[in-house]
Formats: C-alpha cells, sequence, structure tokens
C-alpha cells in the first residue's frame, strides 16, 4: 500500500475512533495513538525516509496536512469533554466559597482606638498608669481630701489601708506630670475600679479615657475648641454641645459636656431624663491643688483635664442597654463588631 | 434636691416658664431636671361623710353614706375608728388607683354589706405613715375635687436637682432662689421675724460647748406650753409636694426650716433633758446611744455628742436619741441651731453608716452667720401654728469666729485663664449678683454661705457660670509642643489585635475581680486580695488571664456555639510584699482555642494541636519573629505544654488544658491556649527588615522518604538534616507522615522534600547527590532509618 493510500486509510480509521469515543480517558487515548511520540503519524514520517525525493515533498505535506486535521479535530473532542466536566463540577459560581473565619474586636477596643486616633491627630500622646495604685495618686495628690464628700462618690475597693483599685484613669495624670516637665500632652485610657453592685447599668469595673493638657497660656476656652472638634468627630459634624458646671476636685472651673441627643423615643426620654441633653464628659482647668501636689508653678503653666467613660460611649454608639453584655464574651455580641 | 416651684415663690417672684427654669439651673451647674407627677394614688376624691351607721354583722365596722360631688352617693364600709358624720374625706372611688397603680379599688360585699370605694388614711395614699384612722381633711375643701387637685400638686412645678458636693448652700430654697436670681435680677424676698421674749433662757438651761474647734457656735431658745399634734394643712402640703412626710407640727417646722433656709435645726423635748443642761463634747469610751432608728450604737471618741447631764441625747449634726425627741406629750421644747466643723459631722455619720438630711448639710457646710435667723424663723412658726405660752431669748454661744473670706481677684488674670474678654465692670456686676463685694483693690468679701470659694480660680468659675460657660468662645486652634511628643508602648497591642481578628479570633474582656480558687489553677504567682471585695468570687486580682476566657468559652459552649477562636489583651496583677502597692502588673494577651469539626463541600476539616501550633507561628512570624523554637515543659493546669521562644528567650507558652482540672466547667471540647507576655512581645520587636536581592540560580530538590522506630520525633531529623545540609540546604519540608500494618506501631514513615540553592552558580546534580549521601548515612547513624 502506498504512503498515500496509507494516510487515507488512518484518515478512515480516526474518524471510526472518533466516533465511536465516549469518554475524555478515550479521547486523550486516541490522541496518543495518533498524534503520540510513537503514534501511527510518527510512524507514517519515518517511512518518508524511503520514498525518493521528488514524491517527498508532496507526500509529506500530505502527512502534515493531515497531522493538522487530526489535531484540531482532537483537541475539539478533548475539550468538549473537559468542558462537560465543569459544567458539572466548577462552573456553578453560586457554590459558598472556602470558610474563610473572621473575629471580632471588642466593641470597648473599637471606640477607644477612635478617640485615640481623634486625641493623637491634635498631638497627644499616650500615656499608662497603675491599676492598683496608692491613695496619694489617686485621691490625695488629686485634691480629693479624706474628709471630702466627693470621695463618696466613687465607691472604692481597698487592697489594704492606703492602697487602693483606682476609680479613675486620673492617677496618670499624677505619674505623668510627677515624670516630666511641662509641656504636657496626653491621654491616657484604662480600667477602673468601683465598688458598685453589678447590675444593668453598672458594673463593678469600667473603662476610662483621660486627657492632660499642660502648657502656657492654655485656657477655658481651648478645652472647650478641643471638645467640640471631638464631639463633632465622634457623634458627626451636626452635633449640637453644651457646657455647664459642675464640680471634680481636681479642676476649677469645671464643667460637663453634653450633646444634644433628641427625644425622638421612649428611650431618649429615659437616658435624658427628659431633657433631650446627653452628658458625655468631665473636664476642667487643672486645679491650683493639683499642681501644688506635683510641684509644677501654676503661676507659669495652666492646663485643662478630661475624661469620659468608654463603655458609655460604646453603649451609646452601638445602642447597647446593658453593660454586662461587654464582659460576658458572648459570641453572638462580639462578631457584630469589627 | 427636690425643690417646689411654689416654695421657691416664697423667696423669689418668678415669673418664667418651668422649662426655662430648668434650663437655667442646669447652666448655673444645678443640674436641674423636671419632676413628674410622683403621687401613688389616682383618680381619688374628695368626699363628705353625710351618715354614719354601724354595719349590722360587724361592730368594729361602720357603713357611711358619702356625698361625692356632682349628686354622687356612694355607700362605703370602713372599719376606721374616727368616721364621723360631716367629716371631709378622702374617697377611692371604684375604679380609683393606690399604691402605684398596684391596688385597684373595686366594688365589694364587705361581710354581706355592699361598699362602693374606700375611705383612705395618709398611709392608704403614701402620705405619711399614719394608718390610726382615715384623713380627715380640713372643713374648706371642697367636695367632689380631685385629691391631687387640692394637694396643689398640679398647680406647682417639682424639679429634682443633681447637686454637686461643693453646692451645700443650695441644699435649700432660699439657696437655688440665690442662684435663679442672678440670673434674672429677682430679688430675695427678706422676712422679718419678732415675737416677744418672755423668760431668761439661763434660768431654765445652761449650755456648754467642751470643744469649741468642733462647735464653733451652738445656739438655741427654749419654747413652753406647746401643743404637739398634727401641722396645718399648708405645712403638710408644702412638706408632701417635695416628699416628704409629715409627722407633727413641732418635727414639721423644723424640717420645713431646713428644706426652706437650708440650716438643719433640732428640737429636745425638754424635761428629757437631764440636769437641765446641754454639753457638746467627744464622746467618751464606751459610752452608747440608741438613735432615733431604735439602734444601738456603740460610740467613739470621735464622735461629736449633744449630751445632758448623764449620757449623750443626740449624736451631733446626724441624728437623735429615741428618748429625748419631740413626742405627743411634750410640752417645753429646746431648740438647736449651730455650727458644726464638717469633717466632724463627715466621719462620725460615716463610722456610724448613716446620712440623714441634717448630715447632709453639715458635712457639705452650713452659714455659721445666719443660723440664728433659720432659729428665729422656726419660733415664729411655731408662734404662728401652735401658740406656745412662752419662747426664751436667744441663748448664742459662738466660741469660735470663722473669718471672712477675702479673695483676691485680677479680672485680667481672669481673662487669660477663661480665654476671654470681660470688661471690669460687667465681672463686678457678676459679683454684686453674687453678693460677692470687693472690700479694697483687687479684694473680694465672699458670702458667709458660699463655703466653697476661697481663691482666686474658684472666682474664674463664678464668672464663667454667671457669664455662661456656653458664652465663652471655643477656641478651634490647636497647638502641640513636639517635646510633649512620647512613644506609645503599649501600641503593638492594636496591632496584635486587628490581626488577629483578621484570623477569626474573637476579642473578650473579661472581669479581673475573680475566684481564687480559679486563679490558681493556671498560675504560680501569689494573687493580689481586695479587702473589702462585692463577693468572695470576686475577691482576687487575675494573676492570668485563662480562666476568664474559660468562662467566656463555657458560656458560648453552653449556647452551642463551637469550632471558635478567644482573645483577652489585658492587665495581670502579681503580688509582691515590698512594692508600696503589692502588686506587680504585667499586660498578657491569651489566645484560647476551642477546636471543632466542619464540613465544607470541598473537605472537611477538624483542628487540633497542629492547627493551634500552625496559628502560633504565623502570629510570630506576623510580628517578623523568625528563630521561633518550642520546647516541651510542664505548665500548671496543662496536660501537654511547650515553652515558645524567639532568638531563644522565651515568650509565653502554650498547651493542651487538663479538663480534669476545670470539671466545674463540664467542658468536653479540648482547649489550647496560648499565652505571651506582652513586655517580651514588645522587648523583641525590631524595625530592620534584612532584604535580599532575589537569588536567580535555579534550585534542586530531593525527596526521601524513611522508616523510622515511633518515638524519634520529627523535628530531630530535621535538625539532623539542615545541620549536615550545609550551606546549600534551604528548606526541608515534611510532606508525608503515615503508618501502615506493615510497619505497625513501633515505626512510622516520614517524608520530606529537601531544596537546595546556591547563591552565586548553578548547582550541579552530582555535588547534591554527594550531600545526600551524607544526610542519609548520618541518619542511618542516629536513627536506625531505613530508607524507602
Amino acid at each position: 500500500m502506498s504512503i498515500k493510500d496509507q494516510t487515507k486509510q488512518l484518515k478512515k480509521e480516526f474518524l471510526e475512533q472518533l466516533d465511536n469515543c465516549s469518554s475524555l480517558l478515550d479521547s486523550q487515548n486516541i490522541k496518543n495513538d495518533y498524534l503520540g511520540r510513537r503514534g501511527k503519524l510518527s510512524q507514517l514520517y519515518s517511512k518518508l525516509q524511503s520514498l525518493p525525493k521528488n514524491e517527498k515533498a508532496s507526500v509529506g505535506k500530505e502527512i502534515n496536512d493531515i497531522k493538522i486535521f487530526f489535531s484540531q479535530k482532537i483537541e475539539s473532542l478533548v475539550s468538549s469533554y473537559i468542558e462537560k466536566k465543569s459544567v458539572s463540577n466548577k462552573k456553578d459560581f453560586t457554590l459558598p466559597g472556602d470558610p474563610q473565619p473572621l473575629g471580632s474586636i471588642h466593641p470597648i477596643t473599637l471606640v477607644s482606638e477612635q478617640i485615640k486616633d481623634i486625641f493623637s491627630k491634635l498631638g497627644f500622646s499616650l500615656a499608662y498608669g497603675p491599676e492598683v495604685d496608692t491613695e496619694f495618686y489617686n485621691f490625695d495628690a488629686l485634691n480629693i481630701k479624706d474628709d471630702h464628700p466627693a470621695r463618696d462618690m466613687q465607691d472604692t475597693f481597698y487592697i489594704e489601708p492606703g492602697v487602693v483599685l483606682r476609680t479613675h484613669t486620673s492617677n496618670t495624670q499624677i505619674h505623668t506630670m510627677l515624670k516630666k516637665d511641662p509641656p504636657i500632652k496626653i491621654i491616657a485610657p484604662g480600667r477602673v475600679y468601683r465598688n458598685e453592685d453589678i447590675s444593668v447599668r453598672s458594673y463593678c469595673l469600667f473603662h476610662q479615657i483621660e486627657g492632660l493638657y499642660i502648657d502656657k497660656n492654655v485656657t477655658f476656652g481651648d478645652l472647650k475648641g478641643l471638645l467640640n472638634y471631638f464631639a463633632k468627630e465622634f457623634f458627626g459634624k451636626n452635633v449640637k454641645t453644651r457646657f455647664r458646671p459642675s464640680f471634680f476636685p481636681f479642676t476649677e472651673p469645671s464643667a460637663e459636656m453634653d450633646i444634644y441627643w433628641g427625644l425622638d423615643s421612649e428611650s431618649d426620654y429615659r437616658i435624658t431624663k427628659g431633657t433631650g441633653w446627653l452628658e458625655i464628659l468631665g473636664c476642667g482647668m487643672v486645679d491650683p491643688e493639683v499642681f501644688k501636689s506635683v510641684k509644677i508653678d501654676s503661676e507659669k503653666w495652666t492646663g485643662y483635664a478630661f475624661g469620659m467613660g468608654i463603655e458609655r460611649m460604646a453603649m451609646l454608639k452601638y445602642g447597647i442597654h446593658d453593660i454586662r453584655l461587654f464582659y460576658e464574651g458572648d459570641i453572638r455580641v462580639l462578631r457584630q463588631f469589627k | 434636691m427636690i425643690i417646689s416651684k411654689n416654695w421657691l415663690e416664697d423667696h423669689i417672684d418668678i415669673n418664667l416658664d418651668d422649662s426655662i427654669i430648668e434650663s437655667s439651673l442646669t447652666a448655673l451647674g444645678l443640674e436641674c431636671t423636671i419632676k413628674k407627677e410622683d403621687i401613688s394614688y389616682k383618680d381619688v376624691y374628695i368626699g363628705r361623710i353625710i351618715n354614719v351607721s354601724k354595719h349590722q354583722n360587724a361592730d368594729k365596722l361602720s357603713v357611711c353614706d358619702v356625698d361625692i360631688g356632682n349628686d354622687q352617693k356612694l355607700n362605703i364600709v370602713c372599719g376606721a375608728p374616727n368616721v364621723i358624720k360631716n367629716a371631709k374625706v378622702a374617697v377611692a372611688v371604684v375604679g380609683s388607683s393606690l399604691n402605684k397603680g398596684n391596688f385597684l379599688v373595686k366594688k365589694t360585699k364587705i361581710r354581706g354589706v355592699l361598699s362602693e370605694g374606700m375611705l383612705c388614711s395618709e398611709k392608704e395614699l403614701d402620705l405619711s405613715s399614719n394608718h390610726d384612722g382615715i384623713m380627715i381633711l380640713p372643713e374648706d375643701c371642697k367636695v367632689g375635687t380631685k385629691l391631687d387637685d387640692h394637694f396643689n400638686t398640679k398647680n406647682d412645678t417639682i424639679f429634682e436637682l443633681d447637686l454637686t458636693p461643693n453646692r451645700g448652700d443650695c441644699l435649700s430654697h432660699l439657696g437655688v432662689a440665690r442662684e435663679l436670681a442672678t440670673l434674672n435680677n429677682f430679688t430675695i424676698k427678706e422676712t422679718e421675724t419678732s415675737f416677744n421674749k418672755d423668760f431668761e433662757y439661763d434660768e431654765e438651761c445652761t449650755i456648754n460647748i467642751s470643744n469649741a474647734e468642733a462647735c464653733y457656735r451652738y445656739s438655741s431658745r427654749i419654747i413652753k406650753g406647746i401643743k404637739v399634734e398634727e401641722s396645718p394643712e399648708w405645712l403638710k402640703k408644702k412638706l408632701i409636694s417635695i416628699g416628704q412626710k409629715p409627722i407633727n407640727n413641732i418635727v414639721d417646722t423644723a424640717n420645713y426650716i431646713m428644706f426652706d433656709t437650708g440650716h438643719p435645726l433640732h428640737t429636745f423635748d425638754l424635761k428629757k433633758i437631764d440636769g437641765n443642761c446641754i454639753n457638746v463634747r467627744y464622746a467618751e469610751k464606751n459610752e452608747k446611744i440608741t438613735l432615733l432608728d431604735d439602734k444601738t450604737y456603740d460610740l467613739n471618741i470621735s464622735n461629736l455628742v449633744i449630751a445632758d447631764d448623764k449620757k449623750p441625747i443626740a449624736l451631733a449634726g446626724v441624728m437623735g436619741d429615741n428618748k429625748s425627741g419631740i413626742s405627743d406629750s411634750t410640752v417645753d421644747l429646746l431648740i438647736e441651731s449651730a455650727y458644726f466643723k464638717p469633717e466632724i459631722i463627715r466621719k462620725s455619720a460615716k463610722s456610724m453608716g448613716l446620712m440623714t438630711e441634717s448630715s447632709k448639710r453639715f458635712e457639705r457646710d452650713t452659714d455659721i452667720e445666719s443660723l440664728t435667723r433659720s432659729l428665729d424663723k422656726f419660733c415664729q412658726l411655731i408662734n404662728t401654728i401652735c401658740k406656745p405660752k412662752s419662747i426664751s431669748d436667744l441663748k448664742d454661744l459662738y466660741l469660735k469666729k470663722k473669718n471672712n473670706v477675702i479673695v483676691n481677684f485680677n479680672i485680667a488674670k481672669c481673662n487669660r485663664f477663661l480665654g476671654t474678654s470681660i470688661k471690669d465692670k460687667e465681672a463686678n456686676n457678676i459679683f454684686k449678683k453674687l453678693n460677692i463685694t470687693l472690700e479694697k483693690n483687687n479684694e473680694y468679701k465672699i458670702p458667709s454661705y458660699r463655703n466653697d470659694l476661697t481663691r482666686d480660680v474658684d472666682l474664674y468659675e463664678e464668672i464663667a457660670r454667671i457669664f455662661g460657660y456656653d458664652n465663652i468662645p471655643s477656641n478651634n486652634t490647636f497647638n502641640a509642643n513636639y517635646s510633649s511628643f512620647d512613644k506609645d508602648e503599649l501600641s503593638l497591642i492594636k496591632k496584635i489585635k486587628f490581626y488577629l481578628m483578621s484570623n477569626g479570633f474573637y476579642e473578650h474582656y473579661s472581669n479581673s475581680l475573680v475566684d481564687h480558687n480559679n486563679d490558681i489553677i493556671f498560675s504560680d504567682f501569689n494573687q493580689v486580695k481586695i479587702s473589702n471585695p462585692l463577693s468572695n468570687k470576686m475577691q482576687y486580682l487575675r494573676s492570668t488571664l485563662i480562666p476568664g476566657l474559660i468562662n467566656a468559652i463555657s458560656f458560648n459552649l453552653n449556647r452551642k456555639q463551637e469550632n471558635f477562636k478567644l482573645f483577652e489583651s489585658g492587665v495581670i496583677h502579681k503580688y509582691v510584699k515590698n512594692v508600696e502597692t503589692k502588686s506587680i502588673e504585667k499586660q498578657s494577651i491569651t489566645l484560647a482555642f476551642v477546636p471543632g469539626n466542619f464540613k465544607h463541600w470541598k473537605k472537611n476539616c477538624s483542628n487540633d494541636f497542629f492547627t493551634v501550633k500552625g496559628e502560633i507561628i504565623k502570629f510570630l512570624k506576623y510580628l517578623r519573629f523568625d528563630k521561633i523554637t518550642f520546647k516541651d515543659k510542664k505548665y500548671k493546669g496543662f496536660i501537654h505544654s511547650f515553652s515558645i521562644n524567639v532568638n531563644n528567650v522565651n515568650i509565653g507558652y502554650f498547651g493542651e488544658v487538663d479538663n480534669s482540672l476545670i470539671k466545674h466547667y463540664k467542658i468536653k471540647n479540648k482547649l489550647y491556649f496560648a499565652d505571651f507576655s506582652y513586655e517580651k512581645l514588645n522587648s523583641l520587636q525590631n524595625d530592620k527588615i534584612n532584604f535580599l536581592v532575589p537569588n536567580v540560580y535555579p534550585s534542586i530538590s530531593r525527596d526521601i522518604a524513611i522508616e523510622v522506630d515511633s518515638y524519634v520525633e520529627s523535628q530531630s531529623i530535621e535538625n539532623t538534616i539542615t545541620s549536615k545540609g550545609g550551606d546549600l540546604l534551604k528548606n526541608v519540608f515534611l510532606f508525608d507522615v503515615y503508618q501502615d500494618k506493615k510497619m505497625g506501631d513501633s515505626k512510622k514513615s516520614l517524608a520530606y522534600k529537601i531544596t537546595f540553592q546556591a547563591n552565586n552558580r548553578t548547582l550541579l546534580d552530582n555535588e547534591i547527590d554527594d550531600i545526600m549521601i551524607i544526610i542519609m548515612k548520618s541518619l542511618k547513624d542516629t536513627y536506625n532509618i531505613k530508607q524507602r
């Protein structure tokens, strides 16, 4: 049989095989049989050598053409099988993706980071004080004298006489002022303790963030500017604030900042006592007595301080009504905060 | 402090809306809210008893015909002894409610007789504790009106003030009126007191102050021939309006004066004062007193008492004893108006655990100058209310003067402090409103009722207060001096927290007050103990974060959560005796793993010890740590545990909890924890990144599979391969571990991919073959391995 006849024969066989092919595996076997390194077409090529020169070219071209024909046929068959497989398996894009569990950041962290960011932008550095401290740092140096009713404002846990669980982060003010000369510009976040029964509204501990700025010519107007800016950043540009006189032993004048919360719902009435205004933080100008106890000259330096409860801010921000939820570790609560 | 608007009008004429009063007082620093009606009865009417007859089936019951106006008559059965024909009474009709809505009045039959309501006692109306009989109302009140209208609660406004402890002067209607007056230029109405002196005080009683440094001033009068009875209606109404329960005319009058002027008064039955003498002194050792609350208190030598010849009869400024006070049989009385040093009263009240209206005022300091005015106002009222036979002259022992307070004030300095530009004239105008008077150059005299003003900054606050905090300009430029900038020593915590969140950990905050028994399961430290804990379950400060996390794990497992991870970052405490605070505090970061299985359409997965180990390594790599090693080490509370080391420095540990130690949690799951010292993590931080140009030369890998005794640890095999591999060895990767039946339990098979690469040339196959021979020989020699 001439090579030409052989190629015709091969083509016929090939097409029959293709007709009978029923699987991806079959199609790949056919491909190997015909187009593989030791396949039937290779055998034909090897026979070319024995042909006379004038025939070589035309027969060679014929084999080449048939090779291209085979390749195209087989590739489309193979890919039709691969196609089929992906329809059944890979092309359902609605199948769920691989699970990549995401955790959560505690609401207290979220709020405290937000507050830290706002004040950091204005040049406040972070400072920390101990949770267990002496009465000097927690009370005396802050002008909270033993015989003053203000000491009753905060029910205190004692470790032993003279040593307390801090009732506020203000102890950090004293630690910082004793360590460092003015100008001082710090915020001090941390955990504080109150000897109060645990309820929806109060817990035996909570978190505060405290601010202190001491420099030359710091004024009450500066304090207002700072806290107005803070309120806008935290509660939104259109927030309405008011300042009203208050009392803290370590500041004079003392103030409380309220924001206008509104009276849209039953709960608004409850939390604002029907006034629409909500207390956000306490602040004031550092009392000369405090400067005296840390040996800073109050004729030369003035300063302001402010402090707020982080749980309270988080409760307002997220509408959480029960403070105990913060400490239970309930994943159904936690996973909502990112 | 409860304030009645009608009462305020005794002192000033107010023509302001309630909401204006509310916001004005708040703006002055007396945080004020309008109090919602707080009467406990509803729809109770005034009626008149038209007829009284005996109940046919019960001796003690009466049947009354009661006219309640609008031509309505009711038949009411009543058990009170004082039902009299024509008396005006409070009638709860069918549909009325008592006791804050908890008791609804219904039509009933009492012993067979229909009753269409009830006649109320003061106690039933929650007006006083009087339950001796029904409340008889004055003749002039109108039948058919509602009782709350009669008591005027509707025509009054009640304000609730949340006062700061420095403003003791505002614990009275006069004080609040003075504050309102500053705003609106109202004038305070002055009341004159005058009555005839009938006899000499000294003939009846002698007063002695033994401790003038505690009792600066003691003034008193004696009133004879009084009749103790119910207070007149107007007085009862006033007290009821501010939530006080009327008692009798004498006590009510004294209370009225206290709520009116702010100065607490005390009344004694003259006959009960032994030896006709009063001695203000400290208590003696072992003295006792039984106070009005019928409790007996041990006195100590720092308690100031009012004593008679024999014994203490009152704890000064706090409460009288249960015998010497006014009783129904009192005829002659001694009324005291004194000045006690605030600290003394505070200590006394605190040591007894008492807080009374009186002690509250004394410890916030009272007005030493005006206390006789309060005393005389009392006498004036008693004169009109119960027409006593005679009133003595004033006995006023004023042993220790309080100096006038003079404060130096400079408006320029004040403006610099506040950031204002208030004119001198404006400042003086403010001071005038506050009764602060200019003595001479910049020296201002403070009125005696403002004990809180002693320094220039106190006056800055007064200026700011009256000027209006909201009128002080808000400065919107910010200054910062770089010398105030400090590095945040806890900044790494934020980075860690957000990493852990992204990797599936939930952040937990736990209570740092813990149960000792839980804490010591996992901790070697001595715990810091609280001397006045809330409960014995919260008596210690945590010395490890693990139990707090186990509490949270248990909480979540009980709510059907599974396969989760938690973490906490927080302070732990360790008791150290020779430190002033007895405590050393450290920041700790603890990761908790509660592994479980989960199914997914591609594959099912299970988490275990090795998942945890992998997560720890990833976490530490994130913190840029490189040389991470684990060493088998026993940690308290764990079944398997390993120290975690970076550059051979111990930074923490991890392991599997020994569940037999936490049986009380009833947790069946395996629990893994990794605990890190923040201090160590932070100190090993390094900003440096050693940048290397990527290697362009190809690498060569060889796979080996070896059979080795089961007890041989893969780590040591890896170490051997690494040490024999030389500089060209870049990586050893364990890709398979298995056992089959043929090997049995005593052997295991490990398969490694070992990768070689040179930095400066292409490696040759045969040089790697040589290295592999060395490695295999060493493995054979050391572990008796079999190559597969």
